[in-house]
């Protein structure tokens, strides 16, 4: 890799507001590119041009390739089956509206035990990111079963029950880069104890309020254990502005799907997402045989 | 609630692509079972032969009314009776060579329970009658069919012929008890005849006449006796002396006549003679004696009336007695006598001619009643007899008929035919199956599957059943390995599904070629 090429794409990045890590090759500088073009359409719909460029500041870390994301199964701007993609910003439309355009504390449970809701609340996460005029923060907080590292193929690291035990930790310190632009995550952490006490102090009241008012374009997911199977997660409901039950497709009956509804009793619930719906072969074949 | 169709072909699809590979696994097994049973599938033929049961020959209309032509009354039953009959089932066995491998009782049985089992008889239209027999050889299929048919005809034109001889058999037995019944009562009426010879036919009348003369007669008789006996009384009246004074009386007249005749004769010769004439003179003295003899016999007569009052007895003149009238009287009526007496005899034998003709009416009546029972039985059975006489000639007319092969006759319409190509369920059939059920079966069954489970598989059940807002719906993101996973195992499918093809087409080919 030349010095000129370097530069030539560090003032592409520059005239995006956007960190870019130094591509390596040709290829990935061109995925860059094509992931810039969608950015700029937006930033001249929502007209945020202060904040984005705050947020452009912040360092993002080693930026994942559209090929690992796949692996991943992170949707991306400019994946080829972009039905999902697009799904996912319709959600984030919605939550937006539902919120008025504030930013909020969203929390993303199952309604199936064993079966959890990660995928979906990094996805959701994601998509929110996809916007340059906002970044997003995912909290693991399915601390019996943490699942979110290991999606994004992270190594476990300090993360929330550290900080809530240890009042020596600061934020910053289990906020991670996810290699996903202007997404953070707080991991599960590794300390381990009974989940019930962390989410019922001070500490955990105070983290939120101040992770929520410190940027005012800052997104929170909780991801959190299935409803059914802890008690956290109905805590948790008191901690956030919203609640999303991820209904996989198939999975549940109607009656046990209306008891957990009942159960949660709480108005924060806006909706559900139902996933894992079974995909046309069709568009899957034509996305295999392509590729 | 009622799902969009649309909604539901999409998740039908959705579903059957993730069970791809049961539903593979099956279509596999379905097809190739189904190829399997195709292939050892016995093959069947049918083949059938129509037997026409005819009765309308050109004897019917000559025959109408003298001889019964067989009818065909429920031939359909009768067929299957016969063809299942003991007899015509050992001999199909036989001829279609069942017992070649030499199968026990039990297994003949069997056999012969399969066999029925095959073969069907119907009838088409009025007097059509159809064999029908299926099986896996052909040739087996076309002997038995023939020889059920050959057989069937056989044995109806032979158990007609039985039937017929039966029937006349019968009817000669009954004229035969008839004329012997008859004979009975001929010699019966023949010996109450001989015993009772006044039994006879109109003998009653003969007698009622015969009464009937004997009264008038015996009336007559009567009458002439009553009359006889005046006449008798009258003749006796006669012949006492009352009479015998008229007798005498009448004897002075014919004095007094004789003496006028003389004296006119005398007045004639008067006339022309004297006194003294000899004629005259004669005359004079012939009419003094007669008034003598005249005045003597009234004085005498005089004297015997009183004499006769005197002592009480009729006196009788001599002279009367010896006149002729008084003879004749008496003659009279001694006759009269004897005709009294033979009368009273006629009479009293009449009577006794009455009593006895009585007495004969009374045999007459009771023996007509025995005589019209013995009749009315001898008329009975005659005419019975001629009847059932007639009737055997009928029979023998039918029997003669049926001997001959004329009236109801079967001919074969149809003759059974070797099929050349197998019917019902065949390899083709198994084949196609096969295809269609792997492939619907499964999907069925996915299909039945979302029917059935109760979990919910529809966004539209959340959002308008329990009215919570659906924010989105995902389908499951793949990445890179795993559609090349999902590649290669379709791949492996599409293999899969043409081997199954091509073992379809080689299986399909030996067939053809009669390999298998």
């Amino acid at each position: 890799m030349s010095k000129i090429e370097d530069a030539l794409n560090k003032a592409k990045a520059a005239r995006s507001h956007s960190l870019v890590r130094a591509p390596d090759s040709e290829h990935r500088k061109q995925d860059n590119v094509k992931q810039l073009i969608p950015s700029f359409a937006d930033d001249r719909q929502v007209g945020r041009q202060s904040s984005s460029k705050e947020i452009s500041l912040i360092d993002n870390g080693e930026i994942l390739e559209s090929k690992e994301l796949s692996e991943l199964k992170i949707i991306y701007s400019d994946m080829s089956d972009n039905k999902i993609a697009n799904t996912y910003r319709d959600l984030r439309t919605k939550l937006i509206q539902k919120s008025q355009g504030k930013n909020f504390i969203a929390m993303i449970t199952s309604c199936v035990p064993g079966n959890d809701s990660g995928m979906t609340s990094l996805n959701i996460a994601t998509a929110f990111s996809f916007d340059e005029s906002k970044t997003s923060l995912l909290i693991d907080c399915n601390l019996n079963n943490p699942k979110l590292d290991s999606l994004l193929k992270m190594e476990a690291d300090k993360g929330l029950t550290d900080y809530l035990d240890n009042e020596s930790i600061k934020i910053e310190t289990i906020m991670h880069k996810t290699g996903i632009k202007r997404l953070k995550m707080i991991p599960a952490g590794t300390a381990r104890e009974t989940a019930i006490e962390y989410f019922t102090s001070m500490r955990m009241r105070d983290l939120m309020s101040s992770l929520l008012s410190r940027y005012s374009d800052r997104y929170i997911f909780l991801d959190t254990a299935p409803i059914t199977e802890s008690a956290d997660t109905k805590i948790l409901a008191e901690l956030c502005d919203f609640m999303i039950l991820v209904v996989p497709y198939g999975t549940t009956t109607k009656k046990k799907l209306k008891e957990t509804i009942d159960s949660i009793g709480s108005n924060k619930l806006i909706g559900v997402v139902f996933n894992n719906t079974p995909k046309l072969p069709t568009k899957l074949i034509s996305k295999i045989f392509n590729s | 609630m009622q799902l969009p169709f649309e909604e539901v072909i999409k998740v039908l699809v959705g579903e059957v692509f993730n069970r791809r590979n049961s539903i593979f696994v099956m279509f596999v097994f379905i097809s190739l079972s189904l190829l399997f049973v195709g292939t050892v599938w016995p093959k069947r033929f049918t083949t059938f032969s129509i037997v026409i049961a005819d009765t309308s020959n050109i004897l019917q209309p000559l025959m109408e009314g003298t001889a019964e032509t067989t009818r065909l009354t429920d031939n359909i039953r009768n067929a299957r009776e016969t063809i299942f009959g003991e007899k015509i089932m050992a001999q199909l066995l036989d001829e279609a060579g069942w017992l070649k491998a030499n199968p026990s009782d039990i297994e003949q049985e069997k056999i012969k329970e399969e066999l029925k089992k095959q073969i069907s008889i119907t009838g088409i239209g009025k007097n059509l009658i159809r064999f029908q027999y299926h099986d896996v050889k052909a040739m087996r299929a076309y002997i038995t069919t023939k020889r059920m048919a050959e057989l069937f005809i056989e044995e109806g034109e032979r158990s007609k012929i039985n039937e017929s001889q039966a029937a006349y058999d019968f009817i000669e037995n009954q004229v035969n008890q008839y004329l012997q019944k008859l004979t009975e009562v001929e010699e019966r009426l023949r010996k109450f005849r001989s015993d009772n010879p006044d039994a006879r036919a109109g003998l009653e009348g003969e007698v009622t006449n015969r009464i009937n003369r004997l009264t008038t007669d015996m009336q007559k008789t009567r009458m002439e006796l009553h009359e006889t006996k005046i006449r008798r009384d009258s003749l006796r009246e006669q012949l006492t002396g009352e009479a015998s004074i008229t007798i005498s009386q009448s004897r002075e007249g014919q004095f007094r006549s004789k003496i006028a005749d003389l004296q006119a004769k005398l007045e004639a010769l008067r006339l022309d003679y004297k006194e003294t004439y000899p004629d005259i003179v004669r005359i004079k003295h012939q009419i003094a004696d007669l008034r003598k003899t005249m005045n003597d016999e009234i004085k005498q007569w005089e004297e015997a009336r009183q004499n006769t009052r005197g002592s009480g007895t009729v006196y009788i003149d001599e002279t009367i007695k010896q006149s002729p009238l008084y003879q004749q009287l008496r003659t009279e009526a001694s006759s009269t006598e004897t005709r009294v007496a033979t009368l009273h005899g006629r009479i009293n034998e009449m009577t006794k001619m009455l009593e006895k003709e009585y007495e004969r009416a009374k045999r007459i009546h009771d023996g007509e009643a025995a005589l019209s029972k013995l009749t009315r039985d001898y008329q009975v059975n005659q005419e019975i007899y001629q009847d059932l006489l007639r009737r055997m000639e009928r029979a023998r007319v039918s029997r003669n008929l049926d001997q001959q092969n004329q009236g109801l006759t079967f001919k074969i319409q149809e003759p059974a035919k070797i099929p050349l190509i197998p019917n019902g369920i065949r390899f083709i059939h198994f084949a196609l199956a096969g295809i269609v059920l792997g492939i619907a079966l499964p999907i069925g069954l996915i299909y039945l599957i979302l029917q059935v489970d109760p979990r919910i598989r529809f966004s539209q059940i959340i959002s308008e059943e329990l009215q919570v807002p659906v924010l989105a719906e995902i389908t499951a993101l793949s990445n890179l390995s795993e559609d090349r996973n999902t590649k290669l195992n379709l791949l492996i499918l599409a293999t899969g599904v043409v081997m199954v093809f091509i073992i379809y087409g080689y299986v399909g080919w030996l067939k053809y070629t009669g390999q298998l």
